[in-house]
């Protein structure tokens, strides 16, 4: 270490530059400027957290913060240093990820008065959380962006501004990667985003209706245990949100979505049987149905109230499950022959 | 390291069984690129009762901590509906096995804390509590390193909730504000380092003869255990700081690391010592490791036993949990191979490399405890209660929709949900007028949506659904329902604490307590749907209640946060 440079405290203002700077240089090639780069981020980033522990932001009520905190608050939105430091978190070291990170959340908690400063920031400059969502790509980055993202989530405006970015369906891609942590991390954030806050999810769920569904069919159809389990309950999740009504209505319209949905009712897997049957179920229950829905579960009447009476029977001590059956049951020996629309 | 998507049967090659730990058993393995041993825990998901986002949640916190005094997470990997959790594997065994051959003299129990401390420390600085430390979850490499294993429970302290509130652990070693759920932080950890002291230095955690239920009641109501005075006077007074019964009067970890006793720990290496005497008596004690390999399969088969679910942590039961507490404690015996079991008794394999005797000998041990009897409607699948949750609470009113039986159901349809008897169905379209107007409204979906709009979100979750009986959009069929869940549930209490009294005879408090209360609490923690909550509320409200008429002051071993809301609730309901 060096003690001349440890001896000389940098003040918030040094220190943001200090890190720009070496974010720079640490894009050189030589293998060594590179390391010392990296380690001067460390060292820097290190010293922002000392900054705003020091200055009492990390408290429950972060309101008595020191001029520190709000110089170096403000030095990191002007000089556009979250989106820098995000973007380039993979290269980090795994200390200086997680600071990071933390630095983030301490900075989202903040508040001045009733104001807060950098949930009015992110919501200003969508690029931050444009670059947490693209962290996903990269597997040393996943989970820190994805902690943050989902310290975002907290906030309506800020899972708004999320679910409003082009970058949000890259979740899609993310959800069904090759890496099992960054799978899981993501998915998680993608179901937060889509059922925290009802209303911006309606609201993302109806404009971008086809887009969205037909990406989700393919999430449905992977050949990833749990990337269809976890889909298969998110859908029901939403369907049966009261607030999606007309999202749900529009679903259930499609004759595909219940074919979909009979498969994987058909699946090997039980608990995926047993997700897909939470869907299923609505399609039945629609007094309003389409002649195509109408006609595939007429068509398959009675092989359908076989199955449904062997369905899962080890389940029944759960009365509303087995209630929901014998229902299903009923309803569908009541299905006469569709009329064509 | 890499963690591509392949199948993990190439990757590695699995070896012996070594254990279980939470979620799962474990495996000895080899990472087929670098020849290095490591332990894998296997989960089939497809039978797990446990939902995919709790093992998600164990392995996203394993995956944040990088620390040499905690077990190094390497990555997970799907295979089919398996998951294999690969992490380092610990050769030297946990401090569980290293008391079998014979006592650990204090020298090598302080290096042991001090090691277990740098743990703490660093998981405590990370907002991250463990909750489940006892000997059996620390474990050793070869070279005599100490490491914080099984993270099956441990839980994450965000800033904004800095106290948790759930009930998990293994009872002997649980703080007392963890049983009372009156919120707990990162000090129960030092509670259970105070227990693990005690443990490492008598061969087992203080109450040890007791029914672990038992304990529940005896933690929170006793004196903090000690030591005694066979002990160092240093070594009593480190142990008596952990054990404060108030988490504030307790010390921190970094506090601990230089209490005296730990400073003047020795060197980590002498640890080798004890690894090496216990790996050699396990050479030359063959016969302590006559594994039962029946009894592992009774496990599996799992049709009459049944091991307790303290949130997550999968454990065998002590034999002592076979007998009613009232009987003679355990016999103690002679030899070994005896006061090995008895060590058995109270540890869980962890994840990570101990001996294939452990899990074999206890599970032998498992108790044949009854299965918890059903506690009302709609517990069959804890799942459904998850999204329910969300559906019924957070949608800022999906009155009718979650209080029916706790389903999932369109809201717009009946409102109260499926399945509807035909003769109701028609009213409640009139009612609720959704899928009427969704049938006028076919090609917009706008405005059935308007007129289905529910009234708005009473304040308090549990007596919600109740006001929602009352209000006067909502239809007569929840209402029904309302009454009848609840009802069910309190009324199944009563049968379901007498069937498990043995020829019929009156349930005593015990059968109650074993067979009632604690598997609804527990269940409780995972039910967040209102009318699942209700009927588990209303089986504790009842179970207290008669708790209570037998040993007076019992409802104030729990928490009065929790018999307050029970009561509430019971209140509310009969309203």
């Amino acid at each position: 270490m060096n003690f001349f440079f440890k001896s000389k405290q940098k003040g918030p203002v040094e220190l943001v530059k200090a890190t720009h700077d070496a974010m720079a240089r640490a894009d050189t090639t030589g293998e060594q400027q590179r390391t010392k780069a990296n380690d001067e981020i460390s060292r820097n980033v290190a010293s922002m957290l000392q900054i705003l522990r020091d200055g009492g932001a990390d408290k429950k009520v972060p309101d008595t913060t020191s001029e520190q905190v709000a110089q170096l608050a403000q030095e990191i939105y002007t000089t556009e240093l979250l989106p820098l430091l995000i973007g380039n978190l993979a290269r980090l070291e795994f200390e200086t990820r997680k600071e990071v990170s933390i630095i983030f959340g301490i900075l989202l908690r903040r508040k001045i008065g009733s104001r807060e400063p950098t949930i009015d920031y992110l919501v200003s400059r969508k690029n931050v959380l444009a670059a947490l969502v693209c962290g996903y790509a990269s597997p040393d980055a996943a989970i820190f962006c994805g902690n943050m993202l989902r310290e975002c989530f907290k906030h309506e405006s800020l899972a708004k501004a999320t679910l409003s970015l082009p970058e949000f369906f890259n979740f899609f891609a993310y959800v069904e990667g090759d890496n099992f942590d960054v799978i899981s991390d993501a998915f998680t954030s993608f179901r937060d985003a889509l059922t925290k806050f009802k209303a911006p999810a309606v609201a993302f769920l109806t404009d971008n209706y086809d887009s969205f569904f037909a990406q989700y069919a393919v999430l449905l159809r992977s050949d990833n245990y749990v990337v269809r389990r976890q889909s298969l309950k998110l859908l029901g999740e939403i369907l049966l949100e009261h607030k999606n009504f007309h999202v749900m209505m529009a679903y259930i319209k499609q004759g595909d979505n219940l074919k979909m949905t009979m498969n994987a009712l058909n699946d090997k897997s039980k608990s995926i049987q047993y997700e897909a049957f939470h869907i299923f179920k609505i399609f039945v229950a629609n007094p309003t149905k389409t002649y195509d829905v109408h006609n595939i579960l007429y068509k398959n009447k009675d092989k359908l109230v076989k199955f449904l009476s062997d369905f899962q029977n080890d389940k029944n001590s759960d009365e509303q499950f087995r209630d929901e059956k014998v229902y299903l049951v009923r309803e569908i020996k009541r299905l006469g022959a569709p009329k064509p629309e | 390291m890499a963690n591509t998507n392949q199948n993990p049967n190439e990757l590695f090659t699995k070896q012996e069984k070594i254990g279980r730990g939470s979620f799962g058993e474990v495996f000895k393995g080899v990472e087929n690129r670098t020849k290095r041993q490591v332990a894998i825990k296997i989960i089939d998901l497809e039978s797990a009762e446990d939902e995919i986002e709790d093992i998600q949640q164990e392995i996203f916190i394993l995956s944040q901590l990088d620390n040499p005094s905690v077990t190094k997470y390497y990555g997970s990997y799907l295979d089919g509906s398996k998951l294999w959790i690969v992490m380092e594997f610990c050769g030297g065994g946990s401090c569980a096995d290293l008391m079998k051959p014979g006592r650990v003299s204090e020298t090598y129990i302080a290096i042991i804390l001090r090691e277990m401390l740098l743990g703490l420390n660093y998981l405590h600085h990370e907002n991250k509590i463990h909750r489940d430390i006892k000997a059996a979850n620390i474990l050793l490499t070869t070279q005599g390193h100490v490491k914080l294993a099984d993270f099956g429970v441990s839980g994450q302290i965000t800033a904004t909730l800095t106290r948790k509130n759930t009930f998990v652990g293994t009872p002997f070693w649980m703080a007392p504000e963890v049983i009372k759920q009156s919120g707990y932080d990162y000090k129960a950890d030092i509670w259970s380092l105070g227990i693990t002291a005690i443990e490492l230095a008598k061969g087992q955690p203080p109450h040890a003869e007791l029914h672990p239920m038992k304990v529940l009641f005896v933690i929170p109501k006793n004196e903090p255990p000690e030591l005694g005075a066979e002990f160092s006077k240093i070594f009593q007074e480190f142990v008596s700081l952990c054990l404060k019964k108030d988490p504030k009067q307790r010390p921190t970890a970094e506090q601990l690391l230089k209490h005296k006793f730990i400073r003047t720990a020795k060197r980590t290496e002498h640890l080798t010592d004890l690894v090496k005497r216990w790996q050699s008596w396990k050479k030359t004690a063959p016969e302590s490791r006559s594994s039962k390999p029946e009894a592992d399969r009774g496990l599996q088969g799992g049709d009459d036993q049944v091991s307790w679910d303290f949130g997550s942590v999968r454990q065998a039961l002590p034999n002592t949990s076979q007998r009613p507490a009232g009987a003679a404690p355990l016999v103690p015996v002679a030899g070994r191979q005896q006061a090995q079991q008895q060590h058995q008794l109270h540890s869980s394999t962890s994840m990570a490399a101990t001996n294939t005797t452990m899990s074999s000998v206890s599970s032998s041990n498992l108790s044949a405890l009854p299965a918890p009897p059903p506690i009302g409607s709609g517990h069959g699948n804890r799942s459904r209660s998850g999204s329910t949750a969300s559906n019924a609470s957070a949608s800022g009113g999906g009155l009718g929709l979650g209080m029916g039986a706790g389903n999932r159901v369109p809201s717009g349809f009946a409102g109260s949900g499926i399945p509807p008897p035909s003769p109701g169905m028609q009213q409640r379209h009139i009612n609720n007028s959704s899928p009427v107007n969704a049938a006028n409204a076919r090609s917009n979906l706008g405005p059935g949506f308007g007129s289905s709009t529910p009234p708005p979100l009473p304040g308090s979750r549990p007596s919600s659904s109740h006001q929602s009986s009352h209000s006067p959009s909502s239809s007569r069929m929840p209402q029904a329902k309302v009454g009848s869940g609840p009802q069910q549930a309190s009324q199944r209490a009563t049968p379901a604490g007498a069937n498990s009294s043995s020829n019929g005879r009156q349930s005593s408090p015990e059968d109650l307590y074993h067979n009632v209360l604690m598997p609804t609490l527990v269940r409780l923690e995972k039910l967040t749907s209102n009318s699942q909550a209700k009927a588990a509320y209303c089986t504790l409200a009842e179970t207290i209640r008669r708790l209570e008429h037998e040993i007076p002051g019992f409802a104030d071993v729990f928490s009065k946060e929790l018999t307050l809301s029970v009561n509430k609730f019971y209140q509310t309901w009969r309203e």
